[in-house]
């Protein structure tokens, strides 16, 4: 048997003779610098977009917390009802730059002209009743958390799984990441086919730094030279071994089949991936020394907690810029990270029990949610949307430009409660939707009440446009067409779900119904851009 | 069907999805296994012989197929004709075979479906439901009993084929079930059942002037939570490897607890792990119902409603709707001179709250308030301030009327009665088949499909056969040796 060791400066494997070839085509370059700029934009094609999503738990901010002032609604839209804007403005406020308590952070990272490439957005509704969950963000209505109804794939294993978002694949390592202890991210039975069905299990999710360092940039800036690259790749053997099976002459159930079905197009995946190299034309930086994973514990270190995701961040916008994935998940949540960034510690079920659940009234809980999401707001989401905002994508734009990266939100403004889910973006997706607004989409003329034992919803709950036609607007904004996901029952994306006739009394404690208010007009009105954004 | 707020029915095992991050997982696993195993040629001989090593490379190729043979049938858990052999020794070449190749085939068989899957193709082609192979039972009965590959001992069994003798199977199937390696299998059931992940970190609030008051001496340690889970996973494993049945689990008064921490809890010692574990000294302390980890919160205050669900819920399966979404979720924060119980039962009574609770979720976990949050016996409860000043004390009341089954009005004041009536009631054993139905099948039960199978599962548990019995009742029924190809 031979020794893996001994020389073999001879074998040069085809990745590698490639990789030559490729490095002399690039030793001659027409430096765009020489162009017109005519000629560089008719040669520069279309940058590629990228969809990033933070959801965070429970919602339950107070409207006064979350939104704007309604002076800021300058506006008006006869739409389905009357719906509002203004442009959203930044004060100052010493070194801060202040949109709503939530949505403030330092002036440094929260300038006008970021403030123009945002949007925020009120008045969107699953109109269903959900409590908790992880998916209902991205589209996974599960009021039934054992058994869904009716599910639907969230939008970014849409997109992942889309000819039209990813026309290549060529230089993506994979297709989406998700990341948290858990995600809310649901993607079909067998990736990408729609009559697979949906999983029952959400996709699986990663927390480490370095982790996701190795899965989306490892090796980009080194070329292996292990004798092992001389040898056919295993994973061909192993895919093979899945086909020969379930292509074979030994009996076999059809679950049994669609089982090796799955599990064959998750090889073929990881096929697919470990022959990828990342772009040629973006900077990797090493490997980060240290895990964001070492920072635990870190329940009540609010420093540390913001830490564990800038970490995060740090890796994703480089392969985002990379092109290595070009879509991204995040599912954040105190009670199975253990963070809360406050100095309060989430102490498994006691943030969720003493704090979220008491927000409505406690002056002091309410001041913890808003300071929880206000950290998350200015450490979290602003930090990925301005190392994402750093990067040129070489048409005079950033890869922020190009991008729509939105924050969404277990419940509304009253936790449970999935009226006025509250939405932030930032980037305008190439171009595809207006940003710099502030939309507030409640219909103002059918005040709902829920006859809370606590009495402390307030005014908190109207109805607005359907939670929907978000879904449907971020699908369009990110180029997926609508013969890839058109539902039969109206014209947006996501299951057409309604209020069981036991929760009707947030509509008829006030006279109407729900069918009133969440109308087959306003299902129709799912198919379209949100108001303002086109 | 199951509860609401029983993900996927409470059982791990019926989330039968593939993910990418597995499969991801499972390469690179598989890789630097075999990475690891190839990384000398000390190894590679141990592994596979000389003939792996010696000076001749003439021998390799047959040396590889002997390991294929060999290693691959045990870890696909079926024997590998020659053409499977050929198979994955594939392209490793004939003469030499280098360690890059073998470390390939490794990675190959690690991956391949035969190992990552209990494939079973059954012994007839065309009847929709065949038996099984003696290799498939042998694989069905370790991952059931020992979430192992078939042992040496079943391989031969399976291999002579006396497997599929039925006296045979019989002592193989006692062998397993009596087998420490039944253990971990055995947790995991109860784990699921009982819902014992969901036991918060006890030393959360060890900093928190009220919880440092409430837990007086008695702060907690971080493997607290550990420890009481612990406690009931050997309650039920020394009930079962003692001959007990499921009533003796629900009454085992013995305290299991090793550390000094929740012995102290339960006031007696620390057990040695090895000698006969020490009684609870307090006739109150029931068993199952109180142990540390059924009532512990990891707060200064008690959960009744949450210990009455758990009884309606896990134990007795009388399935609990959802709430209401206009419900107060705030959990009971005691006033300043209101007992636990008594401002759950102010949240709780009025509207359309009170039709369940008042008669069904609350009356269960009222009467284990003798017991604190974290676990200690009293028969008041104090209260605190943000400072942790006692505010009052106040006398515990845990009388109630639980009605554990319908129209018995009887009133019990604590866990030793309502333990009596979970029992007597046998809807704790019939609830417990269902469960273990869930776990062995990793699936729903269906009444048209499965109900022989249910109800003999619950026929063994109602009469309080022993435990051990109970579980093997499913290896033992007729389904259990076939596959269903429709």
């Amino acid at each position: 048997m031979t020794d893996g060791n001994e020389p073999y400066a001879l074998k040069i494997n085809r990745r590698l003779l490639l990789r030559g070839a490729g490095g002399a085509l690039l030793a001659l370059p027409i430096l765009p610098s020489l162009l017109t700029s005519r000629e560089a934009q008719a040669q520069a094609t279309a940058p590629n977009k990228c969809f990033v999503h933070f959801r965070t738990p429970h919602g339950g901010i107070s409207t006064a917390n979350m939104w704007p002032k309604d002076a800021a609604l300058t506006e008006k839209l006869a739409y389905a009802h009357e719906v509002r804007r203004g442009p959203l403005t930044v004060a100052t406020n010493g070194s801060d730059a202040v949109i709503s308590p939530v949505l403030t952070a330092k002036a440094t990272a929260l300038s006008s002209q970021l403030a123009a490439k945002m949007n925020i957005l009120r008045g969107l509704d699953i109109p269903t009743y959900m409590a908790h969950n992880f998916g209902g963000a991205l589209g996974y209505y599960d009021a039934d958390k054992s058994a869904p109804g009716d599910p639907r794939a969230t939008i970014d294993q849409l997109m992942a799984h889309s000819p039209a978002f990813y026309p290549s694949i060529d230089s993506v390592r994979q297709r989406s990441v998700a990341i948290g202890k858990g995600s809310g991210s649901y993607g079909y039975r067998t990736p990408g086919m729609r009559s697979s069905g949906v999983s029952s299990s959400a996709i699986s999710a990663t927390e480490s730094s370095q982790g996701l360092f190795d899965t989306l940039l490892a090796g980009a800036s080194s070329p292996s030279t292990s004798p092992m690259a001389t040898r056919p790749p295993v994973v061909d053997r192993i895919l093979d071994s899945y086909k020969r099976l379930r292509n074979g002459h030994k009996r076999l159930s059809q679950a049994d089949k669609l089982r090796l079905d799955q599990h064959i197009n998750a090889v073929a995946e990881l096929q697919r991936r470990l022959s990828t190299t990342v772009s040629a034309g973006c900077q990797v930086p090493t490997r980060p020394a240290a895990d964001n994973l070492k920072l635990r514990p870190m329940d009540g270190a609010p420093e540390k907690n913001l830490q564990f995701f800038t970490m995060i961040n740090e890796v994703l916008a480089v392969a985002m810029n990379c092109g290595a994935t070009r879509i991204a998940s995040f599912s954040i949540d105190e009670n199975n990270q253990a963070l809360t960034f406050t100095g309060r510690a989430a102490q498994g079920e006691d943030w969720h029990n003493n704090v979220a659940h008491a927000a409505s009234s406690s002056a002091s809980a309410e001041s913890l949610i808003k300071d929880f999401n206000q950290a998350f707001f200015s450490g979290v989401y602003l930090d990925l949307v301005n190392r994402l905002d750093s990067f040129s994508d070489g048409a005079g734009g950033t890869l922020l430009d190009n991008s729509l990266v939105a924050w969404g939100q277990e419940s509304g403004n009253v936790t449970h409660f999935a009226f006025s889910m509250p939405v932030v973006t930032a980037g305008s997706a190439g171009g595809a939707i207006k940003t710099g607004s502030y939309c507030d989409y409640r219909n103002l003329g059918r005040r709902l009440s829920g006859d809370s034992s606590t009495g402390s919803e307030g005014d908190m709950l109207w109805p607005g446009l359907i939670y929907n036609q978000w879904l449907t607007t971020a699908l369009m904004a990110m180029g997926v067409p609508v013969s890839e996901w058109a539902e039969t029952s109206h014209a947006g994306y996501g299951a057409k779900v309604t209020y069981p006739s036991e929760y009707a009394y947030f509509f008829t404690n006030q006279g109407f119904s729900a069918n009133d208010v969440y109308s087959d007009a306003l299902w129709q009105k799912t198919g379209e851009l949100l108001p303002f954004l086109k | 069907m199951p509860a609401p707020g029983d993900l996927k029915g409470g059982y791990a095992r019926i989330d039968q999805s593939i993910q990418q991050t597995q499969i991801d997982a499972i390469y690179a696993t598989a890789s630097a296994i075999a990475q690891e195993l190839t990384a000398s040629a000390e190894r590679i001989a141990a592994m596979m012989g000389e003939c792996a090593t010696d000076a001749s490379a003439a021998n390799d190729r047959r040396c590889l197929e002997q390991f294929i043979g060999n290693w691959g049938a045990r870890i696909m858990r079926a024997p590998l004709d020659a053409e499977d052999i050929a198979y994955y020794a594939g392209d490793a070449g004939n003469a030499p075979v280098s360690r890059e190749a073998v470390a390939d085939v490794i990675t190959a068989l690690l991956n391949a479906p035969q190992t990552l899957y209990r494939v079973e193709h059954g012994t007839e082609d065309v009847q929709p439901v065949s038996a099984l192979s003696a290799f498939e039972v042998a694989a069905r009965l370790t991952y059931h009993f020992w979430q192992t590959p078939p042992d040496d001992e079943l391989w031969a069994a399976a291999e002579d084929g006396s497997l599929l003798d039925s006296t045979v199977y019989g002592t193989e199937l006692d062998r397993l079930v009596n087998s420490t390696l039944a253990r971990s299998a055995v947790d995991e059931l109860v784990a699921q059942w009982l819902r014992l992940e969901e036991l918060p970190p006890l030393d959360a609030l060890n900093a928190d002037p009220t919880f440092k008051a409430f837990a007086g001496a008695q702060l907690p340690p971080a493997s607290a939570r550990q420890a009481m889970i612990d406690d009931v996973l050997a309650s039920m494993w020394s009930t079962l490897t003692s001959g007990g049945t499921l009533s003796n689990f629900l009454n085992d008064r013995h305290s299991y607890a090793k550390d000094d921490y929740l012995a102290g809890i339960y006031q007696t010692t620390a057990w040695d792990g090895v000698s006969a574990p020490p009684s609870f000294p307090s006739e109150r302390r029931s068993g199952l119902l109180t142990r540390a980890a059924m009532l512990s919160t990891g707060t200064a205050g008690t959960r009744p409603i949450h210990k009455g669900y758990l009884v309606r819920n896990a134990l007795l399966c009388q399935q609990i709707g959802a709430p209401p979404p206009n419900v107060n979720t705030n959990p009971p924060t005691p006033g300043a001179n209101l007992t636990t119980r008594q401002t759950v039962s102010q949240l709780t009574s009025g509207g359309i709250c009170g039709g369940c609770h008042l008669g069904i979720i609350n009356p269960p976990g009222f009467i284990t308030e003798g017991f604190d949050g974290l676990g200690r016996e009293r028969t008041e409860e104090k209260l605190f301030d943000a400072q942790g000043n006692v505010t009052s004390s106040l006398p515990v009341d845990t009388s109630a009327v639980p009605e554990v089954q319908r129209g018995d009005q009887r009133a019990m004041t604590d866990a030793v009665q309502l333990s009596q009536a979970v029992d007597e009631s046998r809807l704790y054993h019939s609830c417990l088949a269902r469960h273990y139905f869930r776990f062995a099948l990793s699936r729903f039960e269906s009444p048209e499909q499965d109900g022989c199978l249910l109800a003999e599962i619950e026929a063994a548990a109602r009469a309080d056969k022993p435990v051990m019995d109970v579980l093997k009742v499913v290896a033992q029924s007729a389904s259990f040796k076939a596959k269903r190809f429709e």
